[in-house]
C-alpha cells in the first residue's frame, strides 16, 4: 500500500508547483480568437453535411410528400435524389459565405477535384470587419492534408502537413472531426448521421431571389460521458433549377439553444480566375513561423 | 459588429477563479504554457456552447478541462509535438520555454509519466481534494474507476520515484568514485 508520507509528500509538491500561478488576462480574447479560426472546419463540414444530409437522407426517407411545385409535387426522397445527383455531377466551386452572431465571418471557396479536395478560407474581424487569417488547404486522394496559414495582423505565415484521417465506416450520429474536415470523412458521418434522423421537404420559400425548396433535418444525439440529449436543426434551400444548396442554417436547440449559423452559397464554374481563388499566395516579407 | 457581452462576464469569472482551474491545468500538463492552453481548448468548448456561460462556468470548465486531459488531448493537432517532447525528455517534462515544476516538485514532475486518465484521478484527489463519488462526477466515470486509477497511478509513480532515487543514488557513488580516483 502507499504510505500516507507519500500522499502527503504529494500534496505538498502539487501546491508547490502551481504556488504562484495565476490566470493572465485576455484568455477569453484568445479563445475567442481561436475558436473564430477553427470555425472553418465546422463551416466547410456544415456546407458538406448540407448537400451529404440532402443526399444520404434517402436511406431514411419513405417518400413523404413534401414541398409543392407549379406541376405537382415534390417527395422528399425524389428532392434527395435529385440534389445526391446534382452534387455528384457538379463541376462548381463552392463558394460559401458564413456568418453567426458570435463569430468572424468566413469567406470559403471549395472544390472537390478529381486529384484532391482543395479549399481557402477567408477570416474577417468580427468588429472591424478587415481581413486577419487566411487558410488554405489541399488534400491528395489518399487524404494527405498540407495547410498555408497566412496571418495579416502579424504578418507571418505558416505550413503544416498531415495525414487525414480515413472515413468512418460504421456507428450512429454525426460528430465533426477535431481538426480539419475533408469531404470523405465528412459525407461517411452524415450517412451515419441520417441513418438516425429524419430529414423533411417543407415547402418553398424566396431566398435570395430564388424560390427555393426547403428541407428541414432534425438530429436527436447524444453527447458527454453522461450521454446528455441534444438535438440540431439543420435547415437547407435548395435551387429546384439546379438542386444544389443556396443557403443553410444549422442551429442546435436542446439541450441549450445555440447561436445559428449560415451559410449562402454560390456555385462557380472552374474558370481559371476562379480556380485561382482556391490558391493561398503569402504576401512579400512575410515571416514564416512554426505553428 | 460588437464584442460578445458574455466575454465580460467570462473575464471576471476567469479573474476570480482562472487560477485555480489553471494551477490544476498546470498540474495536468505540466508547464503554465500547456496549461494555459488546456484552459483555453476549454474556454473554446465554453464559448460554444453560448448560454452555459449564465450557468455554473467553473463546474463545466473544470469538466473539459479534466476531459481534455484524460481523453489525451495533446495528441492532436499542435499537441503532437509537444507530446513527443513529453515522452523524449527523461525527467518526463516538456522541456519548453514555459515549465513552471521545479525540479525539487520531483512527484509532479512524475505525474506526467502517468497515463493521462491515472494523472487526471489523481489531481482531483490529492489537488482538488475530492472524493471518489465527486471526482467520479467530473470524469464521467464510476467511483471504482476512479479508486482504480488513483491506486494504479500511486503504485506507479512510487516505482518511478524509487527507480529515479536508485538512479540518483548510483551516480552519486559513481561521482565520489571519480573523484576518489
Amino acid at each position: 500500500m502507499i504510505s500516507t508520507e507519500f500522499e502527503e509528500r504529494l500534496r505538498a509538491e502539487m501546491r508547490h508547483a502551481t504556488t504562484g500561478v495565476s490566470a493572465p488576462s485576455g484568455l477569453v480574447r484568445r479563445a475567442r480568437r481561436d475558436r473564430r479560426r477553427r470555425i472553418v472546419s465546422r463551416a466547410s463540414a456544415a456546407s458538406v453535411a448540407a448537400a451529404m444530409a440532402v443526399a444520404g437522407a434517402v436511406i431514411v426517407s419513405n417518400g413523404t410528400t413534401g414541398a409543392s411545385r407549379d406541376s405537382g409535387t415534390y417527395t422528399t426522397a425524389y428532392v434527395v435524389k435529385r440534389v445526391e445527383s446534382a452534387l455528384d455531377a457538379a463541376n462548381e466551386i463552392a463558394y460559401m459565405h458564413v456568418t453567426s452572431r458570435v463569430a468572424s465571418p468566413v469567406d470559403i471557396w471549395a472544390y472537390d477535384r478529381p486529384q484532391g479536395q482543395a479549399y481557402r478560407a477567408e477570416y474577417f474581424d468580427l468588429r472591424g470587419g478587415e481581413l486577419y487569417w487566411e487558410v488554405g488547404m489541399t488534400a491528395t486522394p489518399a487524404n494527405y492534408q498540407t495547410y498555408i496559414n497566412v496571418y495579416l495582423d502579424n504578418k507571418t505565415w505558416s505550413k503544416q502537413t498531415y495525414q487525414g484521417p480515413k472515413p468512418r465506416e460504421k456507428g450512429c450520429g454525426f460528430s465533426l472531426p477535431p481538426t480539419w474536415g475533408t469531404y470523405p470523412e465528412i459525407a461517411a458521418g452524415l450517412h451515419q448521421d441520417l441513418a438516425c434522423g429524419a430529414l423533411s421537404s417543407e415547402g418553398m420559400q424566396q431566398v435570395d431571389g430564388v424560390h427555393a425548396l426547403k428541407l428541414v433535418s432534425v438530429r436527436h444525439s447524444r453527447f458527454g460521458p453522461k450521454r446528455t440529449p441534444a438535438t440540431t436543426v439543420t435547415i437547407i434551400w435548395v435551387d429546384p433549377a439546379t438542386y444544389l444548396p443556396v443557403r443553410l442554417t444549422t442551429q442546435q436547440t436542446r439541450p441549450e439553444v445555440s447561436v445559428p449559423m449560415r451559410l449562402d452559397f454560390r456555385w462557380l464554374p472552374p474558370t481559371r480566375a476562379n480556380l485561382a481563388l482556391l490558391t493561398v499566395r503569402i504576401p512579400p516579407g512575410y515571416t514564416q513561423v512554426r505553428s | 459588429m460588437a464584442e460578445d457581452p458574455r466575454d465580460g462576464e467570462l473575464e471576471r469569472f476567469l479573474a476570480e477563479r482562472g487560477g485555480h482551474l489553471l494551477r490544476a491545468a498546470v498540474l495536468l500538463t505540466g508547464s503554465k504554457e500547456a496549461g494555459e492552453d488546456l484552459v483555453q481548448a476549454a474556454l473554446e468548448r465554453l464559448l460554444r456552447r453560448g448560454s452555459a456561460v449564465h450557468g455554473d462556468p467553473e463546474a463545466y470548465l473544470r469538466r473539459i478541462i479534466y476531459h481534455l486531459a484524460a481523453d489525451g488531448w495533446r495528441r492532436r493537432g499542435r499537441w503532437r509535438a509537444r507530446l513527443a517532447l513529453l515522452r523524449g525528455d527523461g525527467a518526463g517534462v516538456a522541456p519548453d520555454r514555459g515549465v513552471q515544476v521545479e525540479q525539487r516538485d520531483e512527484l509532479v514532475r512524475l505525474l506526467l509519466r502517468l497515463p493521462p486518465g491515472q494523472r487526471a484521478a489523481i489531481v482531483l484527489r490529492y489537488w482538488e481534494d475530492l472524493s471518489d463519488a465527486e471526482a467520479a462526477d467530473v470524469l464521467g466515470c464510476s467511483a471504482s474507476t476512479v479508486r482504480s486509477s488513483i491506486a494504479r497511478g500511486l503504485h506507479r509513480l512510487r516505482e518511478l520515484s524509487e527507480a529515479r532515487a536508485v538512479v540518483a543514488a548510483d551516480q552519486v557513488a559513481a561521482d565520489q568514485g571519480g573523484r576518489a580516483q
